[in-house]
């Protein structure tokens, strides 16, 4: 209970609907973590087009990061193009159709995956069996996922 | 400027009151005991007080006082001016003492006294004003002042040395004292005793460092 | 806007040890880390910026006023954590608190009282008597009470266990919010700034050697093995190179240069790996001038 609770404050506090996990730990630099997290909740629609991301330096202060780390994050996001911002405003989820989306997603994918299907084929992996490992994944991880929407 | 005089003197409250509850002890023996005298309650006072400030100036040495002072927006101006109080201020009240005690023995009271108690007040405060005016100059980080520095010490040493010398010896003692309890002497030290406060302020604003 | 500190040229000389010239400048909204060995004249530039020694050349100012001794009204606008914290010891920290507040006209007693509730603060204690983590966090009420616009921090979480660092950082984090103030952190301890610092700055032997965005230091520099048969190989943009017979490893402090040359070499089993700040700080100061270019 007590738990759920605070995630829920949390919530409130950040504005916009928006919960970040970073971490030191991960190989991953923390303006991707942030880059990667807000793209993905832009992708699967939990944030929406026009809805008001936090301020930088709210955001930093949040998720006690340098203000530099999340300035490069939404400028990086806003090269995409999956956010703009607004003179005075702040920083606002763009309009993208559901299809620019998915084109997004599915090239983001190709791009992730690619070079590992390439090392895979050059160890010597048959094509049918790399599909099969790809089947075996979305096997057990998909159905955490839910539908797609 | 004032909170700090006040911070200092509250924080040695407890010692000057038990400075000055030795200093009043020293007055009772001194009314009370026929063979004490003015001149030996004046030395006893002296040497509480220098004791006393050795104590409270050691103190803030060891606390970094100056180094507290120096992160705070005020002028340096000001903590010499605190300095120059606080030593003036508490040997005011140890003069205030002789007073007292001339009013329990007025058979004591000489044409010149009043001129002594001026001419002694200002020897001791420019004596201890010369120890910060050393202190001040050991930061000053170049050979030349340093030299000088520990010439102004010894200077004032021997100078205490020789007054006690010739304070000793009866023969000189009266004419020195009636020379010094006078007028011009008193004056002339009093105006000694400003110059001395100005260079100790001047020095204390040339400090190279306020670490310590 | 005023920037929260410009140095130029500022020179400090010891018998055997030479500060500067020193060329440094911090925006307001910037936190500034400041890192390099022992002895190489950190705590010397922060005694510095706070006026408790004066410098041989150069000049300094604060939120664009001069150090001038007796207009000491740019003093209010500083947080000061130095490497020794001074207090009237015999007084309790509530007294040491109180005689402070009558110097700075942003002071705000709940705003200490919050702290000091929040860093578990024992007030009522004589300062001598309590450690020297306690006395670290009563130094750092006494600089954050006053909201000033300029903190200046010397090793400022050295004897605060992991709790109380943690809550420290996050009042710094909340202290850099309105995006008005400026911190200058001079620190060991890396991890202590690897989020909070914006910016970066190393000193080595009294000179600055770099000034970077701490982002472009972590995005640049990366760890890189692969395998490249031959000797005598060339790659631009490293800082080291180890190999034994095919395998090499790399430390490059330009990722993308040296990518891209590995790739026109035609390079095998190429793993990259992210450099944490320590580890790129450790590069940097022993890698001597050639490893990056300061900008000041």
């Amino acid at each position: 209970m007590t738990y759920i609770q605070n995630v829920q404050q949390e919530q409130v506090r950040s504005g916009a609907s928006m919960l970040l996990t970073l971490t030191d730990l991960s190989a991953e630099p923390l303006q991707s973590q942030i880059i990667r997290q807000i793209r993905a909740s832009i992708l699967a629609g939990e944030l929406e087009a026009g809805a008001n991301l936090p301020s930088i330096r709210a955001l930093a202060t949040e998720q006690r990061v340098s203000v530099i780390t999340v300035q490069r994050a939404y400028e990086s996001l806003e090269r995409e193009g999956l956010i703009h911002s607004r003179r005075g405003k702040g920083f606002f989820v763009s309009e993208l159709r559901n299809q620019e989306k998915k084109e997004m997603a599915r090239q983001r994918l190709e791009e992730n995956i690619g070079p590992h299907i390439m090392s895979a084929l050059s160890e010597g992996m048959r094509i049918q069996d790399i599909k099969a490992v790809v089947d075996s994944v979305l096997k057990h991880n998909g159905a955490k996922q839910g539908v797609t929407k | 400027m004032w909170p700090i005089l006040k911070a200092e003197f509250r924080y040695s409250r407890d010692a000057l009151i038990l400075t000055y509850t030795i200093a009043v002890l020293f007055l009772i023996a001194a009314v009370l005991i026929e063979s004490w005298g003015f001149y030996n309650f004046m030395w006893n006072t002296t040497i509480t007080y220098f004791i006393f400030m050795g104590i409270v100036g050691a103190s803030g040495i060891n606390e970094k006082r100056y180094r507290l002072y120096t992160v705070l927006p005020v002028r340096p101006k000001e903590f010499a001016v605190v300095d120059t109080l606080y030593v003036l201020i508490v040997q005011l009240g140890m003069s205030g003492l002789w007073v007292l005690y001339l009013l329990f023995k007025p058979d004591e009271i000489m044409p010149g006294t009043l001129w002594l108690i001026v001419a002694n007040n200002a020897l001791i405060l420019i004596i201890i004003t010369m120890f910060g005016v050393h202190y001040h100059a050991g930061f000053f980080e170049t050979k030349r002042y340093k030299r000088l520095n520990w010439i102004l010490l010894l200077a004032v040493i021997a100078g205490i040395v020789a007054w006690f010398q010739v304070g000793n010896s009866r023969s000189t003692i009266r004419p020195l004292w009636q020379y010094y309890s006078s007028a011009p002497v008193a004056v002339a030290l009093v105006l000694v005793w400003i110059g001395v406060t100005a260079l100790s302020c001047e020095v204390f604003r040339r400090r190279k460092s306020y670490l310590a | 806007m005023t920037a929260a500190f410009s140095m130029r040229d500022l020179v400090k000389k010891y018998p055997d040890f030479q500060l500067g010239p020193l060329n440094l400048v911090l925006e307001p909204g910037t936190v500034l880390g400041y890192i390099g060995p022992n002895g190489s004249g950190k705590t010397t530039t922060m005694h510095l910026l706070m006026g408790l020694i004066k410098a041989d050349d150069g000049t300094a100012e604060i939120c664009g006023y001069a150090q001038d001794p007796d207009e000491p009204a740019w003093k209010a606008d500083i947080g000061y954590v130095g490497d020794e914290q001074v207090f009237y010891e015999y007084w309790s920290g509530e007294k040491n608190l109180e005689f402070l507040s009558q110097f700075y006209p942003t002071w705000s007693n709940p705003r200490a009282a919050a702290l000091a509730k929040r860093f578990d603060v024992p007030l009522k204690k004589p300062v001598r008597e309590l450690s020297k983590g306690n006395r670290v966090k009563l130094a750092l009420i006494g600089a954050l009470a006053h909201t000033p616009r300029l903190l200046l921090l010397d090793e400022p979480t050295s004897g605060l266990d992991p709790v109380v660092r943690s809550e420290f950082l996050d009042v710094l984090f909340e202290y850099m919010e309105s995006g008005e103030t400026a911190i200058f952190y001079s620190t060991h301890i890396l991890s202590d700034i690897s989020r909070l610092a914006d910016e970066l700055a190393l000193i080595d032997n009294g000179r600055l050697k770099l000034r970077r965005a701490k982002d472009d230091l972590t995005d640049r520099w990366c760890k890189i093995s692969f395998q490249l048969p031959g000797n005598n190989i060339r790659l631009p943009g490293i800082a080291t190179h180890r190999h034994e017979g095919r395998d090499h490893q790399v430390v490059s402090f330009d990722r993308e240069m040296t990518l891209r040359h590995l790739g026109v070499l035609g390079a095998e089993n190429v793993e990259e790996h992210r450099m944490g700040i320590d580890e790129i700080a450790v590069q940097i100061l022993k890698g001597g001038d050639n490893v990056a270019d300061p900008q000041s």
